[in-house]
Order: structure tokens, then C-alpha cells, then sequence
């Protein structure tokens, strides 16, 4: 059965134009971000929230998304700082939990924009922006087959390891361990690039031409397009004038 | 000048035939191939990130990199055989490694200038290397994972982490960096070893045919 997990997480609507998102999230709050001193990160931090509030997303699945990163995160910057900044214990920690605090808000950020976006919206912003689309219809296609590929890699190690395959330490040293891994990325590669022909095909069937252009969805803004423009934009004049 | 640009056409790995190198442009079929290999690529960077969210080590996900990425390149080269190829399949790895904790944290957007910087250089080398296979996938493979370190740490340096300068020393030393590179190559040479073995295979002339 496929795994769609990884697809699962463009399932929560969006109330927001994608043109917005990507400024707001990708580039004005995470500037925003790197900028602002430390006396103004809370500000920031509480209108990066407020911003991923407007755009649809749910914190508490973006939360469980993201906690395994954000601890990870945390500790290892804490643990850094403790033992390589300057200064007396309490400027190392107070230091380690700004720059955490950073790491963790464009961690979010980030998230944020990946759950509320679907691929075909960043197929159609690709496009709008001037990249021919055959490059936004190959990402398009590379995202959509991580699953597929992730599926055929268990495919492959299980079929092999039924043909009597085990990584065992004492089998044959270096040259050993190469034939095993060949014998599993040659049946893997093969069946990859047989997919590919066949989405080749299937473009070439319904007409496509990577030479020829395409039609997008007009772009419209809301409301909420321009509240969440506004905000992303005072957070960015407050953490330069600051 | 005349001379200089004669003496050019004379060495032979940078005279380029019409039938070996980047004439027939880029067909659906191939920038397909491209998608998949970037998939491919991608899932094992998602593995990487696994095993990093396990043992809680920023950069553990580098162990499985060192070997994946080296060889997906030196396949791509050896399958399309057209300069950019790899360039072409590190943008669409950029793209769609966007929204996922690979080679940075989800919306990390220098992630697509990393993978544009390293595929420009891997189709450099190959296009210089190009006679000689073995060598390519060596040299491309050796040359990927310190040029991979070297970029994070100039990231880290941009992003002020702490202790970046020291952990570059332990990470940029010279025995690091000549570790990395003996992997790097053997991710290489698996590269050009799978790609000897599927040359024959109709898929792959149907790819490289199209």
C-alpha cells in the first residue's frame, strides 16, 4: 500500500494567497527573525504566530509535526553555546536560548508553509514566476515519487532479503558489504527510472510539450491576504528599526 | 588569442562532439529520469534525517549523504550525459526538498543554492572527465561531500550557531576532510558500478535515446 503520510501534510486548507505565504513566511518573518535584537524577539515571535493563526495552520498538528526538530534543536544549540560562548554560565544560556529561539521559529515558519501549500500551488507559482514549468512540473514529480521510491526501497530489501540477502559483520569485509549494497540500488534504480518512462509517457499522452506553454490559475488576494502582508511587514520595519 | 583557442580544441577532453554532448536538448523523457533521481536522492536524505531525529546529532544525516548523494550524481552523468543534468536534478531536489527536514529545516530556503553550487560543479568535472569514467565517478564523488561541509559551515557562520569556528576546525581538518573524501568516492564508484551494470538495459537506451 502506498504511503501517503508524506502527502497527508497538504491536507489543511489555506486562507491565504500562496505569493503571500511564500513572502511572508520564507523570507519577511524568517528575515525578520535573524535581525531583530533580543529585546524585540518575543514581539517577533508573537506575530510569526499570529501570521501561521491567519494562514489556516493548526498548532497543535504543526506542534506535533515539528517536535521532534525543535528539541533536537534546542539541545543541541543549548549544549553548543554552554560549552563554546564566551562569558559567565548565565550569558551562555541566555545566548543559547535566543539563538534556539531563532532556529525554532524558522523551523515553524517553514512547517508552516509546507502544510498549508500544495504541490499543484507551487507547480503554478513556479510557473508564474518565470521558471520554465517543465523545471516546476520535474520538482512537482520528484516530490510526488519520494513515497513511491521509499515503497520500493522496502520492496527491494525485503525481495532481496527472501533471496537469502543479510548484512552480516563477518561476510567478505569491504567488498563484501559493496555487492549487497549493489544488489539492492540496482533493482531499485531500474524500477525508478521504468516509472519515470512511464510518467513520461503519460505527459506525452495528454498532450504535454515541455517547450509549449501551459495555462495557470489566475492569483487573487483576500483579505486575509493583506492582514497577514501587513503584519509580516511591521514585524520586519520593527526588528530593523528597533 | 587565436592561438590560445586553437591550442583548446587541441586537448581532448574539451573537444565536445555534436552526438556526445548537449545538442538534443532537454525531452520529457529525460527530465523524468531527472525527477526520479532527485526522488531518489530525497529519500535518502529522508533517511539521513531520520537517523539524525534518532540519535539527536545535527549533521548525523552527513553519514548516509556521504555515500547517497555521490553515487545518485555520478549516475545521472553517466545516464543523461548532458551538461546541467545534475544541475537541473539539484533544482528539483531544492524544490521539493522544501518542505521537508532535508539539508536544513523545512522552508530553509538555501537549500536550492546548495544543491545548484554542487551540481554545477559535479557537471563541471564531468564534463572534463568525461573520457575516462572511472575517474569521473572518483573525482565526483571525492569532491562532493567536503564541498557539501564547506557550504553548511559558511551557512552556520551566516546564521551566528554557536561554537561554529571550533567545530569547523574538527569538521574542515584535513583528516576529516580526507575521510569524507575516501567515502565520497566509494559512493561514486557504486554509482559508476550500478550504472555499468543497467547500461544495457532497454531502459536505460530509452532514456539516453530520447
Amino acid at each position: 500500500m502506498r504511503d501517503d503520510r508524506t502527502l497527508s501534510v497538504f491536507q489543511a486548507a489555506s486562507t491565504s494567497s500562496l505569493w503571500v505565504r511564500f513572502l511572508c513566511f520564507l523570507i519577511m518573518l524568517p528575515v525578520a527573525i535573524f535581525l531583530v535584537p533580543e529585546r524585540g524577539l518575543v514581539v517577533v515571535c508573537i506575530g510569526s504566530i499570529v501570521a501561521m493563526c491567519l494562514s489556516g495552520v493548526d498548532l497543535r498538528a504543526l506542534w506535533q509535526r515539528t517536535k521532534a526538530f525543535c528539541v533536537v534543536s534546542v539541545v543541541a544549540t543549548l549544549s553548543l553555546a554552554m560549552l563554546f560562548h564566551r562569558g559567565n554560565s548565565m550569558d551562555r544560556l541566555s545566548f543559547g536560548t535566543v539563538v534556539s529561539t531563532r532556529f525554532i521559529l524558522y523551523i515553524l515558519l517553514g512547517m508552516s508553509f509546507s502544510i498549508v501549500t500544495r504541490p499543484f500551488e507551487m507547480l503554478c507559482a513556479l510557473s508564474k514566476s518565470g521558471l520554465p514549468h517543465r523545471y516546476a512540473i520535474g520538482s512537482m514529480v520528484a516530490f510526488r515519487m519520494v513515497p513511491m521510491v521509499a515503497q520500493r526501497m522496502r520492496d527491494v530489501f525485503e525481495a532481496q532479503r527472501a533471496r537469502g540477502l543479510h548484512f552480516r559483520p563477518s561476510d567478505g569485509g569491504l567488498q563484501g558489504v559493496a555487492t549487497k549494497i549493489l544488489a539492492l540500488l540496482t533493482p531499485l534504480l531500474h524500477a525508478v527510472l521504468q516509472s519515470t518512462l512511464g510518467f513520461s509517457e503519460t505527459l506525452a499522452t495528454r498532450g504535454y510539450h515541455p517547450e509549449r506553454s501551459i495555462t495557470n490559475p489566475p492569483t487573487s488576494l483576500r483579505v486575509s491576504d493583506f492582514c497577514l502582508l501587513a503584519l509580516s511587514s511591521l514585524s520586519l520595519a520593527f526588528s530593523l528599526f528597533i | 588569442m587565436v592561438a590560445s583557442v586553437v591550442a583548446l580544441g587541441a586537448v581532448p577532453s574539451l573537444r565536445v562532439t555534436r552526438e556526445e554532448y548537449g545538442v538534443k536538448g532537454w525531452s520529457v523523457t529525460k527530465l523524468m529520469a531527472l525527477a526520479g533521481l532527485a526522488a531518489v536522492d530525497l529519500a535518502g536524505g529522508i533517511a539521513g534525517g531520520m537517523i539524525q531525529a534518532a540519535v539527536g546529532i545535527p549533521g548525523a544525516a552527513g553519514v548516509v549523504m556521504i555515500f547517497w548523494g555521490p553515487m545518485v550524481y555520478v549516475f545521472n552523468c553517466m545516464l543523461i550525459r548532458q551538461f546541467g543534468s545534475v544541475t537541473i536534478m539539484m533544482v528539483f531536489y531544492g524544490i521539493a526538498a522544501l518542505p521537508l527536514p532535508v539539508v536544513g529545516p523545512p522552508g530553509f530556503l538555501p537549500k536550492i543554492l546548495i544543491g545548484l553550487i554542487a551540481g554545477v560543479v559535479t557537471d563541471t568535472l564531468y564534463f572534463f572527465l568525461r573520457r575516462s569514467k572511472r575517474i569521473a565517478a572518483l573525482v565526483i564523488g571525492a569532491t562532493n561531500p567536503p564541498l557539501y561541509q564547506l557550504l553548511i559551515f559558511g551557512l552556520g557562520t551566516a546564521f551566528g550557531v554557536p561554537g561554529i569556528e571550533r567545530l569547523g576546525r574538527i569538521v574542515l581538518s584535513p583528516v576529516t576532510i580526507v575521510v569524507i573524501m575516501g567515502a565520497g568516492a566509494l559512493g561514486g564508484f557504486l554509482g559508476y558500478d550500478v550504472f555499468d551494470r543497467l547500461k544495457g538495459s532497454s531502459v536505460v537506451k530509452r532514456i539516453q535515446a530520447s
